[in-house]
């Protein structure tokens, strides 16, 4: 793998930070973002328009691996020479679900050192439950950008 | 004139200690580091991803730090204990110096292959398979 094209949704309000937040990462590969709509997408992979999911990101390495839904989020932060260790936490079945909310609180840079912590600190259903409690916030208002709860599940 | 004839019993044990701690020390201290610079080479090659030429690079910098931490604890730690009258308090000093050079070697090759470690760990993780399966298989165009 030489190169890892990140394929995000122009129409999505979310798409903007993300695309910044990821150009400004090091990445351990080349990254390219591109748009869904740019024209270099097809020609390069025929028949990935199946692939491609309106607010998700797509990830398409050069030989031609293709990762969608949650699996794109864990593959985005395992190429920043940053975030590799919790991509790696994050791809296990518990934490999988949540990737691309852990993807979201990530790229509000402000959240990023308490996002870490979190990360470090927690044990993987503490930060299962975090993560669900974030999703849940998302899901009920779909415009906003996220706002995160980092209380943590103990009692 | 004999200088030995003229110092007291005292101090020629005094000197007598401080030689052989010398001695005693600096030879440790050699031994130690030629252990790990021999043994250590396979581990440095394998953290830094194979890469030999900044492996020897690496592993010859540290025998020379090594090098300077030790003997330069053990020249400054000469002086320090209590004053030597007899034989039995040459002993007991003696071995207290050498216990300590000890100690500090040990724990500097400890703090040592903690670093090593963490290293390690992050080169395999750079060379780490996708921790995630890919969900489909495209054929790209070459272009």
């Amino acid at each position: 793998m030489n190169t890892l094209y990140i394929l995000y949704d122009h129409t999505c309000p979310h798409s903007d930070r993300h695309r910044e937040w990821l150009a400004r990462q090091e990445p351990l590969v080349p990254l390219r973002l591109l748009a869904h709509r740019a024209e270099e997408v097809p020609c390069r992979f025929p028949g990935i328009e199946a692939h491609l999911t309106p607010r998700e990101l797509t990830v398409i390495s050069d030989d031609g691996q293709l990762w969608t839904g949650p699996a794109a989020s864990v593959m985005c932060l395992f190429m920043l020479e940053q975030h590799r260790e919790f991509a790696e936490r994050l791809a296990c079945p518990l934490l999988l679900p949540f990737a691309r909310t852990a993807l979201e609180l990530l790229s509000r840079d402000r959240e990023v050192l308490a996002m870490q912590c979190l990360f470090r600190r927690s044990t993987d259903a503490e930060l299962a439950s975090i993560l669900r409690m974030n999703s849940e916030v998302a899901a009920q208002r779909p415009h906003l950008p996220p706002v995160p709860v980092l209380l943590t599940a103990r009692t | 004139m004999n200088t030995t004839e003229t110092l007291p019993a005292a101090m020629t044990l005094i000197v007598w200690t401080y030689a052989i701690y010398l001695l005693v020390s600096v030879a440790l201290t050699v031994w130690v580091a030629k252990t790990l610079h021999k043994n250590g080479r396979i581990f440095l090659v394998d953290s830094f991803g194979g890469n030999e030429p900044l492996a020897d690079s690496v592993n010859h910098l540290l025998v020379v730090g090594f090098y300077l931490m030790n003997i330069g604890y053990v020249t400054l730690a000469l002086k320090y204990g209590v004053e030597i009258a007899d034989p039995r308090q040459a002993i007991e000093t003696f071995s207290t110096k050498i216990g300590l050079v000890l100690v500090v070697l040990g724990v500097m090759h400890f703090f040592n292959l903690f670093v090593f470690t963490r290293m390690r760990r992050r080169a395999l993780l750079h060379k780490a398979p996708p921790p995630v399966p890919a969900t489909a298989q495209l054929r790209p165009v070459n272009t």
